[in-house]
């Protein structure tokens, strides 16, 4: 029989729900109609997980109407006629569905009002629910994508990158026995000809073992073979496929040009077929390079996926890696000494951080529905008693109590279902505007969809808040007292309706406040980000990056000199102030790796012991361009080249890393990296971290007349407001420079700013809308309790009033009896706001979650509006003649 | 009118239930198979809906828990007809046999 998790939650749910029965039910029948539901889930499960599911859900639906019969048929007995507890007569219940429906068209601004907020709270909820159950319950879109596994090697020195080297990515692949397959892929740029033109195109270079990992199969063609390796051929993925070949099979065997080298196209991958973390990647290439150079052991700038075989454990899996890793540290020790290797289910490692956020946003949507719900029980509840005449005169002309009940639960029902319907449409809007506006950090946003689960989910979701929010009316029907009820025309607003509505403002109150203060607290987050300033000026500054050809510069030192043609061509451009280059910088994309280094001389002469730095490939004028201020000694110069002595300039940081307080400048720093030396020329001022809080990362800068390299980014330093109107001239002066040169889009430093605060810009969005949807309808419900409760006393007030009470003394009543239950509330929603604070810690930065600015400011703001909503209606209250109020009756 | 007929007429489920009493024990299970077959499906009881059912025959005196025999499932309770349980199924089966022979009805319900 197959075994699902839920089973044993699904009977604990059962459980729960015998509660509804009453205890005498539950005694005389508990145990046996478990112990049935247990045999009707057994056969159910049989029959797979869709009929488990739905067999499921109908018995929670009918365990909570039966329950709920079995109390209302409980608190009848007695006052009822014996007919009600016969087991014959036939049923009215189509009757009742008829009556209950007539009685919701005929009061329509109420439905329509009811069914707005049950379609806007249910909509929002299975929206985000489908965009968390897409992210992260569904599996990846790989043929048993559980038994794929991100491999990374364990560094020595503890940092938790995660590259590989494919040398050893394919020893692993040989000799281990509990992988189907394991293999290294990373992305490349090439420059692709194609008629004169030179186009740059993002590659995936990986193992012929890559395909085998992700189970892809090709459309058309063959995938790579263990006697491609070395070979000059691609598979094309079926977007370039599409785009380019406009999907000719003819495509197969022919050649493409990629830096003046012919591939030939051996396969198309079929649609949707990516690589996690390479989206984007037109084709595939074999890795070509040396596998026996022990330089390229020692090049870890790989990532490694491997599939276990089925069945296996990822346990024993790892502690076999571990042991190959082992193996070859003690082969190649000049390369592999210390280094290990972890494992991560790919699933993790592809939904990553967005977890807590997604599931954040999946309780704020929840309470949001919650408060709904207490809003709309206001208003049944206001209602029922409003028709606490008609009901007691369908009790008076011989209806049995259950039958109103469940009449009232019946028009909850109709309601439910508009609420439904209308809650499908906002979700399906929901769903693109979340997909719309959500930052691209966040996972597998194109695999986002509405199905069959999203709607079950609206069901369920439906079903059960329309019976909460029926529930205390319809009892509160039951019991409606019909001699009283026809005497006081249906006005009075009695003492347990009172007490079920300051209840119902506590919880309103405490949960808008719970989602206002995490709201505060990710506005404050944005804030933070978008006062962050880097520590020079990024107004006029305009990046992009060039790639030259490796076919036509023969060596490294070639392509520097192009580069450094390059800066004086841009400079020359009217309007451009100064232009340099590097391999990375802020902003552009973190930074090409980490060296370590030490004071030359010392003992451990740059080993594992020494200062981990940051490096930058930089070219001169970058630093200037950059503004960058220097703090001693020089920047580099054209001087500084692969003829001159090597230098490097320290940041502020690494000088203090590595010298202390001495001067920096003048002393030299031996390297990790080949064994290197370098001389110290000057030391420039740290540019503060991306994300505030973080510490400051020690830098250190090497001049690319010295160690080149064939892509490179470009800054430019722009006069003027507008910094993109010199672009075209830019182009043109490259083009001229050299055609084969490829040049991606440009984007001002400011745009790439912005791309960085899209994340909590996001999420202080979507979660302030939730707060001050919450907040609203909460203070809605104050005011309308109010008003509805001042209204039901007017006669009361009246009295006090010709007995000399003062419109004050009325006012202070009235709101003090409100303002209890909305102080009660906030002390609530403070207390849940610091429990469920850690949930947000991810969220924000440079923050505690308990702010004590950021909950002071917005518990006041909050009492504030709280109180009006609940000072209007008591002031108009107050101020009524008693005169007109006494005659009113 | 006798003590029976107090009860007439009885739903469907009802019915059926008790008609599935008559000539065995059975447990909650039991029953709901036994309907469902009895019924080819026509009706099929959710558990929590059998036993309100039960709760109601029982609180009438028409059904009640049967001894333990050696060989059934000591966990589970079984349920029987009473005395007057099969006193009001046979009047329900007169009831619905007399109706039968009505011969307005026989012709509504065509040859």
């Amino acid at each position: 029989m197959r075994n699902f998790d839920g089973k044993n939650g699904s009977l604990r749910m059962m459980k729960f729900l015998l509660k509804v029965y009453s205890p005498q039910f539950r005694r005389r029948f508990g145990d046996d109609l478990l112990g049935t539901i247990k045999s009707r889930l057994e056969v159910a499960a049989h029959k797979g997980k869709v009929v488990y599911v739905a067999v499921w859900v109908k018995m929670v639906l009918s365990m909570f109407g039966e329950g709920l019969r079995d109390r209302v048929s409980g608190l009848s007995r007695g006052r009822s006629s014996p007919r009600n507890s016969r087991i014959g007569a036939s049923s009215d219940i189509g009757m009742d569905l008829w009556w209950a429906l007539r009685s919701v068209v005929r009061a329509p601004g109420y439905s329509i009002l009811i069914v707005g907020l049950l379609a806007v709270t249910i909509g929002a909820n299975t929206a985000v629910f489908s965009v968390v159950n897409s992210i992260l319950f569904d599996s990846l879109p790989y043929e048993n994508s559980e038994d794929i596994q991100l491999l990374c090697e364990t560094d020595p020195e503890g940092g938790g990158f995660c590259s590989n080297s494919f040398v050893n990515v394919a020893d692993w692949n040989r000799r281990a026995s509990n992988y189907v397959a394991i293999a290294a892929a990373r992305g490349w740029s090439h420059n692709m000809s194609n008629g004169g033109r030179s186009e740059a195109v993002s590659v995936g270079l990986a193992d012929q073992e890559i395909f085998n990992v992700f189970a892809f199969q090709p459309t058309i063609g063959r995938l790579f073979q263990r006697s491609d390796r070395a070979q000059a051929v691609t598979v094309l993925t079926h977007d370039a496929w599409r785009s380019r070949f406009g999907e000719d099979p003819s495509a197969i065997g022919s050649t493409i040009s990629l830096d003046d080298e012919s591939y030939e196209i051996i396969g198309v991958l079929p649609p949707g077929a990516e690589v996690p973390g390479m989206r984007g990647v037109a084709m595939w290439l074999p890795i070509r390079f040396d596998s026996a150079d022990p330089e390229n052991r020692n090049w870890r700038g790989f990532r490694a996926f491997g599939r276990l075989k089925s069945g296996v454990a990822p346990d024993p899996a790892r502690q076999e890696l571990t042991a190959i890793a082992r193996a070859l540290a003690s082969e190649y020790p000049e390369t592999n000494l210390g280094w290990g290797v972890s494992t991560r289910p790919l699933k993790d490692w592809v939904v990553g951080d967005s977890r807590t956020t997604l599931l954040a946003f999946l309780g704020a949507v929840a309470l949001v529905l919650l408060v709904g719900c207490a809003n709309i029980t206001h208003l049944i509840l206001t209602r029922t008693t409003r028709r606490s005449r008609e009901i007691a005169i369908r009790s008076a002309i011989g209806a049995a109590p259950f039958r109103v009940s469940r009449m009232l639960l019946f028009e909850n029902l109709w309601l439910g279902m508009g609420g439904a319907l209308f809650g499908w449409f906002v979700a399906s809007a929901g769903v693109s505007v979340f997909v719309a506006l959500a930052p691209a950090a966040i996972p597998r946003l194109h695999e986002v969809s509405m199905d069959w689960r999203a709607a079950l989910f609206l069901t369920i979701v439906t079903a059960i808040s329309s019976i909460a929010v029926g529930l205390i009316p319809a009892v509160k029907g039951v019991r409606t007292n019909v001699e009283a009820a026809l005497r006081t025309e249906g006005r009075g607003s009695t003492g347990s309706n009172r007490a079920a509505q300051s209840g119902l403002i506590v919880a309103e109150v405490a949960l808008s406040l719970v989602l206002l203060l995490g709201a505060g607290l990710l506005m404050k987050t944005f804030t933070k980000f978008n006062q962050w300033s880097p520590g020079f000026e990024t107004s006029g500054l305009l990046t992009t990056w060039v790639l030259a050809s490796d076919a036509k510069y023969e060596s490294g030192f070639d392509v520097s000199r192009l580069f450094l043609a390059a800066t004086e061509r841009i400079e020359a451009v009217p309007g451009v102030v100064s232009a340099g280059t590097a391999s990375a910088g802020p902003l552009f994309g973190g930074g090409d790796g980490t060296v370590s280094a030490a004071p030359a001389g010392s003992l451990d002469d740059g080993g594992s012991e020494g200062v981990q730095l940051n490096w930058f490939d930089v070219g001169p004028g970058y630093l200037e361009t950059l503004g960058v201020s220097l703090v001693a000694g020089r920047v580099f110069s054209e001087g500084d080249n692969r003829l001159a002595e090597p230098v490097a300039v320290l940041n502020r940081s690494a000088a203090a890393r590595l010298f202390g307080s001495e001067a920096a400048v003048g002393k030299r720093v031996r390297m990790s990296e080949r064994g290197s030396e370098v001389e110290v020329v000057g030391v420039v001022d740290d540019v503060t971290p991306l994300t505030p809080g973080e510490a400051t990362a020690p830098e250190i800068y090497w001049p690319n007349l010295q160690r080149p390299r064939y892509a490179s980014f470009l800054l430019i330093r722009v006069g003027g407001d507008q910094p993109t109107l010199v672009v075209p001239a830019i182009e043109a002066a490259l083009a001229d420079l050299d055609p084969d040169l490829s040049v991606a889009t440009f984007a001002t430093m400011e745009d790439r700013l912005g791309v960085r605060l899209v994340r909590p810009k996001f999420n202080a969005l979507l979660i302030s809308v939730f707060g001050l949807v919450a907040g609203a309808l909460a203070c809605v419900g104050i005011a309308g309790v109010v008003s509805f409760s001042v209204t039901g006393r007017m006669r009361e007030l009246g009295v006090r009033k010709m007995l000399g009470a003062t419109e004050t003394s009325v006012l202070k009543m009235v709101m003090g009896e409100t303002l209890r239950p909305i102080v009660a509330g906030l002390v609530g929603g403070l207390v849940g706001a610091v429990i469920l604070s850690r949930f947000l810690t991810s969220m924000i930065f440079d923050l505690s979650p308990t702010d004590p600015a950021t909950y002071s400011i917005t518990v006041a703001a909050f009492t504030l509006v709280a109180t009006v909503a609940c000072w209007v209606p008591a002031r108009m209250a107050s101020r009524a003649d008693p005169m007109i109020a006494l005659r009113g009756d | 009118m006798t003590e029976f007929e107090e009860y007439l007429p009885l739903k469907p489920e009802f019915f059926h239930i008790l008609l599935a009493l008559e000539d065995d024990e059975l447990h909650g299970w039991g029953i709901i198979k036994r309907v469902e077959e009895n019924t080819s499906g026509g009706i099929t009881l959710e558990p929590s809906q059998l036993y309100r059912r039960l709760k109601k025959l029982s609180d009438d005196g028409i059904v009640g828990a049967a001894p333990h025999e050696s060989g059934t499932d000591e966990r589970r309770r079984y349920y029987c007809l009473t005395k007057k349980g099969r006193g009001v199924l046979r009047a329900e089966a007169a009831r619905l046999v007399a109706l039968g022979t009505d011969a307005r009805v026989r012709r509504l319900a065509g040859p």
